[in-house]
């Protein structure tokens, strides 16, 4: 209890860890909230297309005269919504593989770090784009790709601080009173390694954002009708000189997001790993 | 004792490590001196602030401590004041220090000869060449066998004893008149704690060279040391000679400590009684007796005062609110 | 040591084998093939059976995956469904492109982090360390496309002054011009490569002044100085220097997106050409060749560790 009063003594000392956790909020609840809101972001507006920001269109128009501020809005919701789930999926993999292979050890953790290797050495963009071919476009699809790849460093993590928690002598002792191993993964390891995983899944939030942007930015992500910050900076490209706005806001709203879980994500990595406790001779 | 020359002399030396602006007290109030010629040794267990109180000397603690002194004395210089390059000139110079750890005391990719002559030029203006001799000469003076060749070795082709030798070495080379070892034997194996507690002592006679030995163990103290001050939770609880500490120890605390390590007394084995309970924690301990929470004799006053002083001899003082005297009659 | 590096390469080679294995599958478990391509639906089945044959297609997947893996080591990549092109021409005339403008990049990076590291390491929570640390978390966090766009706009339409696509001006040639073409993905590159690498070295740095080494030379009368140059700086070059090793797959794969912004002609637009138009012979190779890439770069590294550090070398 101690550990989460600091945390939120930390939390609260840091601007930059405020104005983060605030932007987030923010963000989520216009997120939320964007269906009840007088935005719609599929009406086109011929009279008025590529409009500089005004008192009408806060953001802007693009290029067939869509309100930009909805776009952007809806855009966000999309960009959200698959780092979210991105990160879910990866960090269910990733514990479940570093559970089994750092409790269970032998043959089972060797064959689990050899694939861990494998998938580790083909870079991530060669990576994505070739199983997302294997996949009908869309959504979920983009989901299940980024999730499904960016699950090994939690693995990894998960992994070594099993192995050296089962040397303990609580989880020694368990073992040998004869309580199950899947008890003793649910009552003493997962407790025990909430922390990596919450630090990794702020990270993991971060790097799911970014990876689906860059996708859509190239094309090969998020597809028509649906749209995302990345997708909204690839329309922007072909407006580049004429429209710099479409570019300039979207790509904010991405280095802002990602900055504030990066931001969250090191702090708890401070105070809530294990090594960093005081050290008083 | 009044005589002599202090090398080092320090009155009611405070050490407070702040964090998340909380204060801790890790020493408190300690006075210590350290005559020409001696052998001073610092007992406590681990957590009793013997360590960071000699670090302080050494300006090696972290930034968030902070150190006070009434008086801080090193051959007269005010030292609490020097900084700088003031300070680093006498630092490995007029006092040097080795570590608990030879294992890790040693930059891995540096050889052990540039190790010794970096810090040889460092402090004497001398030709790379005439470092070199000296190096060698200075290995060899701490039983390094063929010590051209250890030269030219990384410290992972060493084992634990030939580094601390080789510690001792580079703190030999420019003469100290002061030698801090923090626990040099701990992380070593039993006959190499015999070999390098020989080697100090040799040296200590040799060169008059000054030693402050910091320990927890009573073993290594009884072979070599001249005087010891017993530390406990930040404070001195006891300070005397050899013979007065371990022969006619009066502080609760020291008698409990005595009793706590095995050995044979007139040739019958001693009963091991461990002391009870646990070190208390620093914060939980401003003002009163940090033995408080562990010990037979306490009482009200303990809680809240520390240390009305007992005076034995010129150099037998203890620190206990009881009445000692009376207590230790009773008890005999 | 020879022993380390032997163990090493006989450790890579399952892996890649590995790896190509799973390509070869992805390949064949593709919903169409490499024949589908070349026939058209009026040929006879009998045509379209010769045509299989005559590939190989016939023949049993095992024997399939030998022949493609012989065609593999000796150079013969396959050809493009789309535009049946051969994939080992195209990247022979695009690699050396990729190479021209990411090692620079990644030199001049590599070089601006160790400096930036090391200082920000060395005076770790002071203000030198709170710029270096905060310019990189920002610019982790900035997606090096978006900074492609921004810089395109500025130079390339406000102020005019660099062109924004290709490497070379039609019709034109010549050092001037192709410096012009090179800056500006140079520079975004540069960006892409600087924030990781200076958090490597700032960390190994911060690592290296809390060893205890570096408290026993303090005792001895070093100033920092001495200390950072004369003790920390060779330890935390070892693995940063060994750390070069691990960016060789960086030279083909590590500019795909800045590449495609800049219409640059290496791999990157290739690739994802490839992958818009479902060409997967070519993404397979990519697979392949960045896999392998990664992997050699690992045993670079390992061996670079080999050479440098005096604790494996003796």
């Amino acid at each position: 209890m101690n550990r989460w009063k600091r945390i939120k003594k930390a939390f609260l000392n840091d601007k930059g860890a405020i104005v983060s956790i605030s932007f987030l909020i923010l963000l989520a609840v216009i997120s939320l909230i964007a269906p009840i809101l007088p935005l719609n972001p599929n009406k086109t507006d011929i009279l008025h297309l590529l409009e500089a920001p005004s008192v009408n269109h806060w953001f802007g128009t693009d290029e067939v005269g869509r309100d930009y501020l909805a776009r952007i809005i809806y855009g966000g919701r999309i960009s959200l919504v698959v780092g979210i789930l991105a990160m879910v999926m990866s960090t269910v993999i990733g514990v479940s593989v570093g559970m089994v292979s750092g409790f269970f050890g032998g043959i089972v953790d060797s064959v689990l770090m050899r694939i861990v290797d494998v998938i580790q050495s083909i870079p991530w963009l060669i990576l994505v784009t070739v199983v997302g071919i294997f996949m009908k476009k869309g959504l979920l699809s983009i989901i299940v790709v980024i999730g499904f790849f960016s699950w090994m460093e939690i693995a990894r993590l998960v992994r070594a601080e099993v192995k050296s928690l089962k040397e303990r002598d609580y989880i020694q002792y368990a073992s040998f009173a004869g309580i199950g191993a899947l008890k003793v993964i649910c009552r003493h390891l997962i407790p025990a390694v909430m922390p990596t995983i919450i630090v990794a899944a702020s990270s993991g939030i971060a790097n799911a954002i970014m990876t689906e942007s860059a996708l859509s930015f190239l094309g090969i992500g998020i597809q028509e009708p649906l749209s995302s910050w990345g997708k909204l900076l690839q329309t922007a490209q072909s407006n580049l000189q004429n429209a710099v706005y479409m570019a300039i806001i979207p790509g904010f709203l991405i280095v802002l997001t990602i900055f504030a879980f990066n931001k969250i994500g090191n702090l708890l990595r401070i105070y809530l790993e294990p090594r960093v406790s005081e050290d008083l001779a | 004792m009044s005589g002599l020359t202090k090398i080092l002399d320090i009155e009611n030396l405070n050490v407070s490590f702040y964090s998340d602006s909380v204060k801790t007290k890790v020493v408190k109030d300690i006075s210590l001196e350290v005559y020409d010629g001696e052998i001073l040794a610092i007992v406590g267990e681990s957590g009793s602030g013997k360590s960071v109180a000699m670090k302080s000397v050494m300006d090696l603690l972290p930034v968030y401590a902070k150190v006070s002194a009434d008086r801080f004395l090193f051959e007269g210089k005010k030292f609490l004041e020097i900084k700088g390059k003031e300070k680093r000139q006498i630092l490995g110079n007029d006092i040097a220090m080795i570590f608990q750890d030879p294992m890790t005391a040693l930059n891995p990719v540096k050889k052990i000869g540039d190790h010794l002559i970096e810090n040889i030029r460092r402090h004497n203006k001398m030709s790379k060449k005439q470092a070199e001799s000296l190096a060698i000469e200075m290995l060899e003076r701490v039983g390094i066998p063929s010590p051209e060749k250890r030269m030219k070795q990384y410290p992972h082709e060493f084992s634990g004893g030939m580094r601390q030798r080789v510690l001792i070495a580079m703190a030999l080379c420019s003469r100290p008149r002061l030698l801090i070892a923090d626990e040099p034997t701990t992380a070593l194996d039993v006959t190499i704690q015999a070999q390098i507690l020989k080697l100090l002592k040799n040296l200590h006679e040799t060169e008059k060279m000054n030693i402050v030995l910091i320990t927890h163990d009573l073993g290594v103290v009884a072979s070599i040391a001249d005087r010891i001050a017993v530390m406990y939770g930040g404070r001195i609880m006891e300070t005397g000679t050899k013979d007065e500490i371990l022969y006619n120890a009066q502080h609760p605390y020291t008698k409990a400590l005595l009793k706590a390590i095995p050995g044979t007394e007139n040739g019958k084995k001693c009963k091991l009684e461990p002391i009870p309970g646990s070190v208390p924690q620093m914060k939980d301990m401003e003002s009163g007796c940090p033995f408080y929470s562990r010990c037979e004799h306490a009482g009200e006053a303990c809680l809240c005062e520390f240390g009305a002083t007992h005076d034995y001899s010129d150099t037998h003082k203890s620190y206990c609110m009881n009445d000692l005297k009376q207590l230790n009659e009773r008890g005999a | 040591m020879g022993k380390y590096i032997a163990k090493r390469i006989l450790n890579a080679i399952p892996l890649l084998l590995l790896i190509t294995i799973i390509c070869f599958t992805l390949i064949s478990l593709a919903p169409y093939d490499a024949v589908d391509a070349m026939t058209t639906p009026k040929m006879s089945d009998e045509l379209v059976m010769l045509i299989r044959q005559k590939y190989g297609y016939d023949k049993p997947l095992y024997i399939r995956y030998f022949r493609w893996l012989d065609g593999i080591v000796n150079g013969n990549f396959g050809y493009s469904i789309v535009n049946g092109t051969s994939i080992y021409n195209d990247l022979m005339a695009r690699i050396p492109n990729t190479i021209r403008l990411v090692l620079p990049s990644y030199l001049t990076a590599y070089i601006l982090a160790i400096i930036l590291g090391l200082i920000a390491g060395a005076n770790k929570n002071k203000l030198a360390d709170r710029i270096i640390d905060g310019f990189s978390s920002v610019s982790l966090a900035i997606p090096t496309f978006w900074i492609a766009l921004i810089l395109i706009y500025i130079f390339g339409y406000k102020y005019r002054l660099l062109p924004i696509l290709g490497m070379n001006t039609v019709g034109k040639s010549g050092a001037e011009d192709y410096l012009k073409h090179f800056i500006l993905p140079y520079a975004v590159l540069v960006f892409a490569f600087l924030p990781g690498n200076i958090r490597y070295v700032r960390s190994a740095t911060i690592t290296q002044f809390s060893e205890d080494y570096v408290m026993v030379q303090k005792a001895f009368g070093a100033s920092r100085t001495e200390i950072m140059f004369s003790h920390v700086m060779k330890n935390v070059l070892l693995p940063v220097v060994t750390r070069l090793g691990m960016a060789l797959p960086t030279l083909i794969t590590g500019a795909v997106i800045t590449e495609s912004v800049f219409g640059w002609p290496g791999v990157g637009p290739y690739f994802v050409k490839a992958v818009q138009g479902m060409d997967y012979p070519i993404i397979m190779v990519m697979l392949v060749l960045s896999s392998t890439m990664v992997i050699l770069g690992n045993l670079l590294s390992d061996i670079l560790y080999c050479v440098v550090d005096p604790r494996i070398r003796g």
